[in-house]
């Protein structure tokens, strides 16, 4: 996979006191990579132009991404370490689309914040995150949509699994703001606690200003399920491996955003692996 | 597996006892028919054999060839050979059919099996269940309908091929051609190696399996124990001639009539019950 710091005529680097600005100026139909860098980052999209992005690391610089009218923006995380809190910011101009996967499998503590604005009428953000939190991690997503105008829509699913001592937590605010009529929210964060001393929060907020629109938000927080266990278990697999296999289909819902079979194939070794 | 034998076995749920001091042997070769009014401890008893967590053994032993079952962990009990098609299948969401299968498979198994050999007798137990190969891929039983879910618990058990399959309610929800297909596989697997413990309220699927012996359970205790000619009777007669032949007095289900009906609180009423318990 290709970084997008290296050149290429598709894309246009520049460099003053502010950080990196990139400019994507075609789509690209491979998918790129954004490495570790310590500097704020923006990124740009033209208009109409599609890409998909890869990050791995995490950087405790300013991450902002603008995305221009009609572009399209596929974006995954698949995050192993992890000791920043990240920041990052993604503006939607009309017909654009932020789509994510997000998958986090670090031992480490951890907070991350997303501020994301639909600024043009038939924006979308499309979230989906799927988290593991193990040993004595601490984990806290903060994931904000703020619905500037109508017709916008954003869909925020976060998935948790936590064992050990660890705790995880899901906040954010769904605003939508006045006038934004016609705008859709939607809401639903799920996690499910392995041992006694897990902590886990969720505790997704919506703030609605404005009366015509639709808007849903659910959170759901449980033990394993015991029938699923015994019935795993009644065919011949191990505690272990049936808790594996449960938590791996919890987890996989993320699956379908994660744009390259490779991806997909590490997130689920990954997950079996860090089980 | 050559006998399981299960002494005066008392079993609880949350501290209410269902079985109360069940005595049975079962020996490879034999299908049982296990028979007895609805809640009564069939499903306890085939459970418990499994190894279910909600149930605690308060006395009384298992023993599968001598070995002590209750002390197994419920894998471990499959890997002896002991497989229970479940009344209500479990819908486990995300994980898929044929990933699962092939994970159980393994299970039994010292080395992996072969993908070419998997997909083989994949395709071999899907036919005869008349399971198209996709619902393999879909989530386990999620989105299966009724006879759908009982019949990837045949398919199950083809896999498996256990020694002892206990088949908990397999024909309801069955039509009549799963019903077939149903009674077609355990009769192709019903032979000297093997034995069943079949639990049906009806006679017709026993018609179709031929069980060697048939046993009756009430008040959580087997009452009789004799030959297949116990269903006919029971199927024409039901249950009331034992409780005048044998002099015991059959315990009726409980029925706890929920009290919530138009114009009352669900919730309260719901509410006052847990704060009663």
């Amino acid at each position: 996979m290709k970084s997008i710091l290296d050149e290429n005529i598709s894309l246009k680097h520049e460099k003053d006191e502010n950080g990196i600005k990139i400019t994507v100026l075609s789509s690209f139909d491979e998918p790129l990579f954004l490495p570790l860098i310590n500097e704020d980052i923006t990124l740009i999209l033209n208009p109409h132009v599609s890409l998909k992005l890869l990050e791995k690391e995490i950087s405790s610089n300013q991450r902002k991404y603008i995305l221009k009218e009609g572009a399209t923006l596929k974006h995954n995380f698949l995050i192993l370490n992890a000791e920043h809190e990240e920041n990052r910011e993604i503006e939607i101009e009309k017909n654009a689309t932020w789509e994510v996967g997000y998958g986090d499998f670090s031992y480490s503590s951890y907070h991350s914040i997303m501020h994301c604005y639909l600024k043009g009428e038939g924006a979308m953000g499309s979230f989906h995150l799927a988290s593991l939190a193990r040993n004595d991690a601490k984990k806290i997503f903060d994931i904000n949509f703020t619905h500037e105008v109508s017709l916008t829509e954003s869909i925020m699913e976060n998935y948790g699994v936590i064992r050990d001592e660890a705790s995880l937590s899901f906040i954010g605010i769904g605003h939508i703001k006045r006038g934004a009529k016609k705008a859709k929210a939607k809401q639903a964060t799920k996690i499910m606690v392995f041992d006694k001393k897990c902590n886990a929060s969720a505790s997704p907020i919506l703030k609605i200003d404005e009366n015509d629109v639709l808007a849903s938000h659910a959170a759901a927080e449980g033990r394993i399920n015991e029938e699923h266990l015994f019935y795993l278990m009644s065919r011949g697999l191990k505690e272990e491996e049936a808790k594996k296999i449960i938590t791996l289909g919890y987890l996989n819902p993320i699956l379908p955003f994660m744009f390259d079979d490779e991806i997909k194939k590490e997130v689920e070794s990954i997950i079996l692996e860090r089980m | 597996m050559k006998t399981l034998t299960i002494n005066n076995l008392h079993v609880a749920v949350e501290g209410k006892e269902i079985l109360k001091g069940v005595n049975l042997t079962l020996h490879a070769g034999e299908s049982i028919a296990l028979l007895g009014p609805n809640g009564h401890g069939k499903s306890t008893l085939l459970s418990v054999i499994m190894g279910h967590p909600k149930y605690q053994i308060t006395e009384g032993t298992i023993l599968l060839d001598g070995e002590n079952v209750s002390k197994m962990k419920v894998d471990e009990r499959s890997k002896k050979g002991l497989f229970l098609a479940m009344q209500y299948p479990s819908e486990v969401p995300g994980v898929v059919n044929i990933d699962f299968l092939k994970a159980a498979m393994n299970a039994h198994r010292d080395t992996p099996i072969k993908l070419f050999e998997f997909y083989k007798e994949m395709e071999n137990a899907s036919k005869k269940m008349s399971i198209p190969m996709d619902m393999a891929t879909r989530y386990l039983n999620e989105g299966f309908s009724g006879g759908e879910k009982k019949r990837n618990e045949i398919l199950q058990m083809l896999l498996l091929k256990p020694s002892l399959a206990m088949l908990d309610e397999i024909d309801s929800g069955l039509d009549v051609d799963a019903l077939g297909m149903v009674s077609e596989a355990i009769k192709e697997m019903q032979d000297e190696s093997r034995a069943f413990l079949v639990v049906s309220h009806y006679a017709r699927l026993y018609h179709l399996i031929h069980p060697t012996r048939a046993v009756v359970m009430i008040n959580g205790k087997i009452v009789l124990d004799g030959d297949p000619s116990l269903i006919e009777r029971i199927d024409h007669e039901g249950y009331e001639w034992i409780q005048e032949e044998l002099g015991i007095q059959i315990k009726k289900d409980e029925v706890n009539m929920n009290s919530t009906s138009i114009g009352t609180c669900a919730i309260k009423e719901s509410l006052n019950k847990e704060g009663k318990k």
